[in-house]
């Protein structure tokens, strides 16, 4: 609490420091305005008494008597009403200076009107839509604008106070940023604000709102959040904690939760292909991740939809508190997949729950009959026996067998080959890598191609450090080679049950071939703190204490994504992995996850969720502006940017309708899929210990759905005195008519 | 519009400010004043019939009664009993206040409250004279300037318009004094008509008025005051320049009208207290009204002499 000379402590009257003027009035300019008028009656009457009339004057001898007699009294009174007059000036001046006092006071309960700031976050995510399974009930965002606009209309009649509105809806944004009296644009804005699908960003709304409090610098501020609380909403602790320690820092916190306990929801959180590539020839089961969320599991029916068209009949499923993955029952989905066209895959399960956004999910998926790779390699023996000899062979084991069709090259023929026709670059054990070469190869990745490098004899460190590394290409520098013991093998840090995504396919496997030492040597790479590379498997620590090396890693960069492998792809000297049994499986696992997270590669652009942009990847053929569709049929605009390295991307506005958009391109047509967040899907609220975990032990004050009605008037609000003064003012303006006219100082 | 209303203008200061001849003036006036009551000033006669008897060697043939030799063959004259002659000495105060004034005319001239006092003698010497009354004036300051005895002679009239119309050395003021003189001056009995502002020293005055009364003279005490010095108009802050070297004062006017007004109500009251105890009438005039009343008061208050006389 802001201690002001209205305080019952009257700390500052014991030695310290008294407040300052800016914590005693909202308006110190108005009270120094005020102070400096004072000055104007003064000299007024100064003025006055140098310009006057003359009158020749018969009945002198009266006046002089009256003046002698009266003179003392018209001293009196014309003081009385300079002090008077001076004090309407400088009283109006603290009057609009909007002084404040504490309201535990007599005096602001008897004079003061309450005044402050009401900042309102109106949570409209996703989960907000949630509706009770009783006919005619309103959705928690419906009862959120109610209660809202009833807080709003409530300020109007406690004193002058000042709104303002933020929704929680992610990105959280401050719809009235700026504290208005204007309460009826407050309540404007609440009735217009929509439901969204998005998630929820309780800390961003708790950012805004402080910044809002920066405007109301010595009122007292009152915080209501209104929101169902759910788990979802209050994961992000670290951050929502320290927003909500500012807030508490600014605001007194109500915090509306207008979710039940009992409230429950299903939902079909995932849809995915089992394998990263949809390949013709290879058998593709598809799943659906189902989820109960509070309340008791029942039965539903879940249905696959392809392209908007039933495939198969329902299958009767009980979503459980645990996700559980539902396989498509029809084998024949895959059939209808038509090779390189994007398809929608969609997994439905029957309504009866409260928030039906989340009862349908889509993917857009394709079937690929050939993945074009350019193999380059580094050396190459006498013969055809090169460094990537044995990874082409394993990644195409045959003429016509698998889906992968390799163009093998040596590194003297890669610059000016054009790599947009490939799906992805390899290369094997390539030492030297030109500048042009590896500037051809970040843009060919940022285009969203996949490179995988294996490193070997040839490569050096000065050259990957200086060329490849400053591009992106590499997710840290290249430290040392690093030898196996003498007469022994280093193995791999492979636990089968728990694996990285990329090596799912080998989840539980016991004799995978990982499992045992085949490295004889590698690179050492220092990620350092670089938190985007993502480990997909190390190698066992080559001695007892040494650091456990990155074996394989994976990291974005620009829509394509860079695969490192430490160690040669078939170098006998390096590696004996290829004599493994798994060798074929593993390399394929690598590039099908590599290539399937890439824009170029796997649609995964084509899958978003509400809020995201969408994004055309350059890769994809352009021949005319592309134009997006919205499942409604509107149009929506997409706009062209231009990134640092001169290329070009189409973006649209975050997406904000779920269900399938149409994005036209040339004479072509792609389906983009938008989904609910699943985040968003668990319904089930935090208690007030979770709530008050979740946001850092601040101190709230918990509500239901209705009015803080004693918390609006309480002791800690301070009072508002500019009214009171004002009518003070009033009064003494009057009385300053009723003395002039009673003591002749007026116009008649 | 009323008769009555045509009558006034003639009356009104405002209308009178405009005419500088004190002779067309009074004569205006007089027009005015008799319109409005309804009677011609030279109608009537100044002696009555008293009875008829047998005419003697001597008499004065003008006066036989025709009609009655006519029925009876007898010289019979008529007997006239002469009306009463009353003297009526005008005293005009002509001190350096009476220049004040602040009623402007039609044309922007000032009205003073000796414009109202000249102007008023003269219509009341006028009528007087009409009347047969004997006619005096004095115009006084700090000393008696001038001082004509009562005559009733026509030629007084064109005396008194003379006098009144010359232009006053504006003095400071001295009326006790000038009034014992003028009670030694005065011979016969007479009605006084004192038109004065009266600024000047009560104690003075009452002396001067107690020798007039010694005299057995009637005395009517008119004081003629300003508007602005009855109501004080004045807002802003003011330099008063006292006339008869009073001084200066700077004020504020609103602050101290009340104060004033209540010193001149003590003044007035002790004038008025001062009358009463020698039975004397006064009056206060404000120069901004119709000259009609002052006019009214005064014959009325000639009837009355002329009954006790």
């Amino acid at each position: 609490m802001i201690q002001t000379p209205f305080s019952t402590s009257w700390t500052w009257l014991n030695g310290d420091l008294p407040p300052p003027l800016f914590g005693f009035v909202l308006h110190p300019g108005l009270a120094f305005a005020g102070l400096a008028l004072v000055s104007i009656p003064i000299i007024i009457h100064l003025l006055n008494r140098r310009r006057f009339r003359t009158v020749q004057w018969a009945a002198m001898d009266f006046l002089l008597q009256a003046m002698r007699r009266n003179r003392r009294r018209m001293r009196f009174e014309s003081l009385l009403l300079l002090i008077t007059r001076c004090a309407v000036i400088g009283l109006l001046g603290l009057a609009l200076a909007r002084p404040l006092g504490c309201g535990d006071t007599a005096l602001a309960r008897v004079a003061g009107r309450v005044a402050g700031l009401h900042v309102i976050i109106l949570d409209n995510s996703a989960s907000m839509a949630y509706r009770y399974e009783r006919d005619g009930a309103a959705t928690h965002l419906e009862h959120a604008r109610i209660l809202a606009s009833a807080v709003i209309t409530r300020l109007g009649e406690t004193g002058d106070q000042m709104g303002a509105l933020v929704t929680a809806a992610s990105p959280a944004r401050a719809v009235i940023a700026s504290p208005t009296y204007e309460l009826s644009s407050v309540l404007t804005a609440i009735d217009a604000t929509p439901q969204t699908a998005r998630s929820t960003d309780l800390a961003g709304a708790l950012e805004r709102a402080v910044e809002i409090a920066a405007d109301a610098e010595g009122l007292p501020r009152t915080l209501h959040v209104i929101t169902d609380g759910t788990t979802s909403a209050l994961a992000d602790t670290q951050r929502l904690a320290e927003a909500a320690r500012r807030a508490a820092e600014s605001y007194r916190i109500f915090w509306h939760n207008l979710s039940a306990p009992g409230q429950s929801n299903q939902a079909v959180l995932q849809v995915r292909p089992d394998d990263a590539l949809v390949r013709r020839g290879f058998d593709t089961s598809f799943f659906a991740a189902l989820q109960r969320f509070g309340g008791t599991p029942s039965e539903t029916l879940l249905s696959w939809r392809l392209n908007g068209q039933s495939v198969g009949g329902s299958q009767p499923v009980t979503p459980t508190g645990e996700a559980q993955s539902v396989s498509a029952s029809e084998p024949t989905l895959q059939d209808a997949l038509m090779d390189g066209q994007a398809h929608v895959l969609e997994a439905s399960i029957t309504g009866g729950d409260g928030l039906p956004l989340d009862d349908v999910r889509r993917r857009v998926v394709e079937q690929v009959r050939d993945l074009p790779v350019l193999l380059v390699e580094g050396g190459r023996s006498s013969g055809s026996f090169g460094s990537g000899e044995i990874l082409s062979m394993a990644l195409q084991p045959g003429r016509d067998a698998g889906y992968v069709e390799v163009t093998r090259i040596s590194d003297l023929e890669l610059a000016g080959r054009p790599l947009g026709d490939y799906r992805a670059v390899v290369l094997a054990g390539v030492g030297n890598v030109a500048e042009p070469t590896a500037q051809a190869l970040a843009d060919y990745v940022q285009g969203g191609g996949t490179l995988m490098l294996w490193l070997g004899e040839a490569v050096t460190a000065d050259n990957y450090n200086g060329v490849m590394l400053p591009r992106g290409l590499l997710p840290g520098p290249l430290v040392q080679r690093v030898n196996a013991p003498e007469e022994s093998l280093i193995g791999y840090d492979f636990d089968p049950q728990n694996v990285h995504p990329y090596l799912a396919a080998f989840s539980g496997t016991e004799r995978s071939g990982l499992d045992v030492g085949a490295i004889r040597l590698y690179w050492r790479i220092d990620l350092g703190d670089n938190a985007a590379a993502d480990v997909v498997l190390r190698y066992l620590p080559a001695a007892q204490g040494q650091s456990s090396d990155p074996a394989v890693t994976t990291h974005r960069l620009g829509d394509g994504r860079v695969l490192l492998v430490t160690t040669a792809a078939g170098d006998p000297e390096w590696t004996l992995l290829p004599l493994r049994e798994n060798y074929v499986a593993f390399v394929h696992e690598l590039l099908n996850h590599a290539v399937g997270e890439t824009s170029g590669g796997g649609l995964a652009w084509q899958t978003l969720e509400v809020g995201q942009e969408l994004r055309v990847p350059p890769a994809l053929a352009i021949t005319g502006e592309p134009e997006l569709v919205s499942p409604g049929g509107t149009g929506i605009e997409l706009r062209r940017e231009i990134r640092e390295d001169g290329s070009g991307v189409w973006a649209s506005p975050p997406l904000e309708e779920p269900g399938v958009y149409r994005l036209g391109v040339g004479d072509r047509g792609s389906p983009v899929a938008v989904n609910m967040p699943a985040g968003e899907s668990d319904v089930r609220p935090l208690d007030e210990a979770g709530v008050r975990a979740a946001l850092g032990d601040v101190e709230i004050v918990f509500m239901g759905d209705e009015l803080p009605a004693d918390s609006l008037a309480a002791d800690e609000d301070r009072a508002d005195f500019g009214w009171s003064l004002l009518a003070a003012v009033l009064l003494l303006a009057g009385l300053e008519c009723f003395m002039a006219m009673r003591l002749g100082r007026h116009r008649r | 519009m009323a008769e009555s209303d045509v009558y006034q203008k003639y009356l009104d200061p405002r209308a009178l400010a405009r005419v500088k001849s004190l002779e067309l003036r009074t004569r205006q006036v007089v027009e005015g004043f008799v319109s409005g009551r309804h009677r011609s000033p030279h109608q009537g006669s100044s002696v009555e019939f008293a009875q008829h008897r047998q005419y003697a060697q001597g008499d004065d043939v003008r006066h036989i009664d025709w009609k009655v030799f006519g029925r009876s063959d007898k010289l019979y004259i008529k007997q006239f009993q002469e009306e009463t002659q009353l003297q009526i000495v005008l005293v005009v105060d002509a001190s350096e206040s009476m220049a004040f004034g602040s009623v402007k005319g039609e044309d922007g001239s000032t009205w003073t409250k000796y414009d109202f006092a000249t102007t008023l003698a003269a219509t009341l010497a006028y009528m007087a004279i009409a009347k047969s009354d004997a006619v005096g004036l004095a115009i006084f300051d700090q000393t008696l300037a001038r001082y004509f005895r009562p005559s009733a002679t026509t030629g007084q009239w064109r005396t008194v318009i003379t006098e009144l119309q010359a232009v006053p050395r504006w003095n400071k003021t001295g009326t006790g004094k000038i009034l014992e003189q003028l009670a030694s001056k005065i011979g016969r009995r007479s009605l006084v008509i004192l038109l004065s502002d009266f600024f000047d020293d009560p104690a003075g005055l009452k002396r001067g008025l107690r020798a007039l009364r010694f005299r057995k003279h009637d005395v009517i005490c008119a004081q003629l005051l300003d508007p602005q010095e009855i109501d004080f108009p004045f807002e802003d802050i003011t330099m008063f320049k006292g006339l008869e070297e009073a001084g200066e004062l700077l004020t504020e006017p609103r602050a101290l009208r009340q104060g004033y007004l209540q010193v001149l109500g003590e003044f007035t009251d002790q004038l008025k207290r001062i009358c009463r105890g020698m039975n004397i009438d006064f009056t206060r005039f404000n120069t901004g009204d119709s000259l009609d009343v002052p006019l009214s008061a005064f014959l009325a208050q000639r009837e009355a002499m002329l009954a006790r006389a």
